[in-house]
């Protein structure tokens, strides 16, 4: 439970009742027993009120179980391959499987796992509605309290290890938490909690051996390396070493500090988990009412943060395309004012800028032609050109046309290489010309047609 | 998560969603528009290169500063006799920017090769306005006589009118 700072859970079947408090500090859960066995009245009302007073103020919430007597524990195998298959028709095999009708319990799915033929099965922790009331009914009447969160006492034990019980990684792992009027047997197969037995006890000493029994008929023989806790009230029971040896080869005794309060350490420290929600029997309308606001207030931070993020999701949406909007608008605007400068003679019709700019400056062609020539001297230095080196290789030059760029020059020299030579000079100095030459008897006659340089 | 279970709620989110297809589609036209009109206003801007030489040209011959050509008969009376050559000139065309355009034409007819190269380099090498365009000669008789046309242009203020 993100939501709240401390959890403390209670055991009202339990005489004394015991209080622990798990309290989260930045990453960082510590439990403490608030009032254990041995504490006095006036120490363990002091707890209670305690823990009432941070309960009322917000900060904290009541924790607690749903004895194994009265709840169930089930694998319920499908024949689905799909897991979301699997979970479609959980409903009408809990409804086939389960001792009572479906509508008259809770339910939680405690964990999918995948089996050896790739079906899902789920295990299933389940309450019936009378059962239920009856449990907050004792929390009420013993300690005055009403639970935030009601758990299946078998599932807490996934703190385990949270708790000071050094759970095997590997192998299997039997949690025997011996309460008042009964036995209860966790199994764990690699971490992993795979399901739960439990046995009334009488006056007589535990039931130890029948509880071996049935986890053998249950769970089957356990792996080569496997271990045993036993936790809650009471002492080991003297025949439970040799009834652990004969259900599996090699078994090991894990111990644990204080044994006596570690169910409810367990369950306080379960409690502020965020799996501790999605497993707590008081669902819909057994909900706390605490609970019921904030998942309301949740709801409604979160409508308000939708409808924020949508609206500025719509803000910015429009803001874009505006800002495109805009970038067009100028756009335009700008080559408007760009034709406008360029033929303020002529109408500017939208989308014919080009075209009446264009046609303005075709009809301005001659000018610029005209100024242009006129900017760059006129043709007076190719003149120049041709006369200089018509002179330099004795070629008399008998007709000249210069029409910029067009020019044709007529003439005679003595020599083919002078006309040639001729040609050169004038090429280098960037003419382009067609030569057309005629020899005769006493000179070489030839007209050079092309552009000037 | 706490999603709002309520159905209305969702209208707003799914208003957003609608908004930014349609925002979407709009820019990703609007930005092809744009594109176009950049595309636009480079051809304008090419077309402003243009017309722009053609005013610093304008601007910056003497005529923008008002300045008048000199008649053009009493340059060539000075190097040519009358028997010669023959002056004529066109109208001036009127271009913008308050200059006109003047053209003269000079028939040339058995004229000296030397009288014609004086006159040719005067309009050269002086501080002439005129600007020869366009020649059209040949000389027939060994290189001392040459006949055909001479066209000068000049510009000058539209103010000043025909000289």
């Amino acid at each position: 439970m993100p939501d709240f700072t401390a959890a403390y859970a209670v055991s009202p079947l339990s005489e004394p009742c015991l209080l622990a408090r798990a309290h989260r500090r930045r990453a960082q859960i510590q439990v403490s027993v608030e009032a254990g066995v041995s504490a006095s009245p006036e120490d363990r009302e002091s707890a209670f009120a305690s823990a009432r007073l941070d309960v009322e103020q917000g900060n904290g919430l009541w924790a607690a179980f749903q004895p194994a007597t009265s709840a169930l524990l089930r694998r319920i195998r499908t024949p689905m391959h799909a897991r979301n298959k699997a979970e479609e028709v959980l409903p009408s095999l809990l409804d086939v499987q389960l001792p009572f009708p479906l509508d008259e319990c809770v339910y939680r799915v405690v964990s999918w796992t995948r089996d050896p033929s790739g079906t899902w099965s789920a295990l299933v922790a389940a309450v019936r509605h009378q059962d239920l009331e009856r449990s907050l009914e004792a929390c009420s009447a013993e300690v005055s309290m009403q639970p935030h969160l009601l758990i299946h006492e078998a599932l807490v034990y996934e703190s385990a290890r949270e708790c000071g019980l050094p759970l095997r990684e590997q192998g299997g792992h039997l949690i025997l938490v011996h309460q008042p009027s009964y036995l209860l047997g966790v199994w764990f197969l690699n971490g992993q909690i795979q399901g739960a037995v439990h046995l009334r006890t009488s006056d007589d000493a535990p039931p130890v051996q029948r509880l071996m029994d049935r986890i053998h008929r249950q769970f089957g023989k356990p792996p080569s390396t496997w271990a045993w806790s036993w936790v809650g009230d009471g002492e080991i029971p003297p025949e439970l070493p040799g009834a652990a040896d004969a259900l599996g080869e090699s078994a090991e005794q894990v111990f644990c500090e204080d044994p006596a309060s570690f169910p409810v350490r367990c369950l306080a420290r379960f409690a502020l988990e965020p799996r501790a929600l999605a497993l707590n029997f008081r669902v819909d309308e057994y909900m706390h009412p605490a609970l019921r606001d904030r998942s309301s207030r949740r709801e409604k931070r979160m409508q308000v943060l939708l409808l924020a993020a949508s609206l500025l999701w719509i803000f910015l949406s429009l803001g874009w395309m505006q800002l495109y909007r805009q970038a067009e608008s100028d756009r335009r605007h700008q080559i408007t004012e760009q034709a406008m400068r360029l033929a303020p003679e002529r109408r500017i019709q939208p989308g014919m800028e080009i075209l009446t700019v264009e046609r303005s400056l075709e009809n301005s062609a001659e000018d610029r032609a005209a100024v242009s020539q006129l900017s760059e001297g006129g043709i007076l230095p190719e003149l120049r050109i041709v006369l200089e080196a018509a002179k330099a290789v004795d070629a008399k030059v008998s007709g000249l046309q210069f029409s910029s760029p067009q020019v044709e020059i007529q003439g005679r020299a003595q020599r083919l290489a002078d006309v040639q030579n001729f040609e050169a000079r004038i090429e280098s100095s960037g003419f382009t010309v067609e030569p057309e030459i005629r020899q005769e008897e006493e000179s070489v006659r030839f007209v050079f047609r092309g552009v000037g340089g | 998560m706490n999603l709002p279970k309520a159905g209305w709620m969702w209208g707003v989110p799914i208003m957003a969603v609608v908004v930014f297809a349609y925002a979407a589609l709009y820019v990703g036209a609007a930005r092809a528009r744009v594109s176009t009109l950049d595309e636009r206003m480079e051809r304008l801007d090419q077309l402003a290169g243009i017309a722009q030489r053609y005013n610093r040209q304008v601007e910056a011959s003497p005529a923008s500063m008002g300045m008048a050509l000199p008649a053009m008969d009493a340059v060539m009376e000075q190097w040519m006799d009358r028997a010669s050559a023959q002056l004529s000139e066109s109208s001036p065309r009127r271009l913008s920017s308050g200059v006109q355009l003047r053209e003269v034409e000079l028939r040339l007819r058995d004229a000296s090769v030397q009288n014609v190269v004086q006159l040719l380099n005067q309009v050269y090498e002086s501080e002439n306005p005129w600007v020869l365009t366009s020649a059209d000669l040949s000389a027939p008789r060994s290189g001392t006589f040459v006949s055909g046309t001479l066209t000068l242009r000049g510009l000058e203020s539209a103010a000043e009118g025909g000289t």
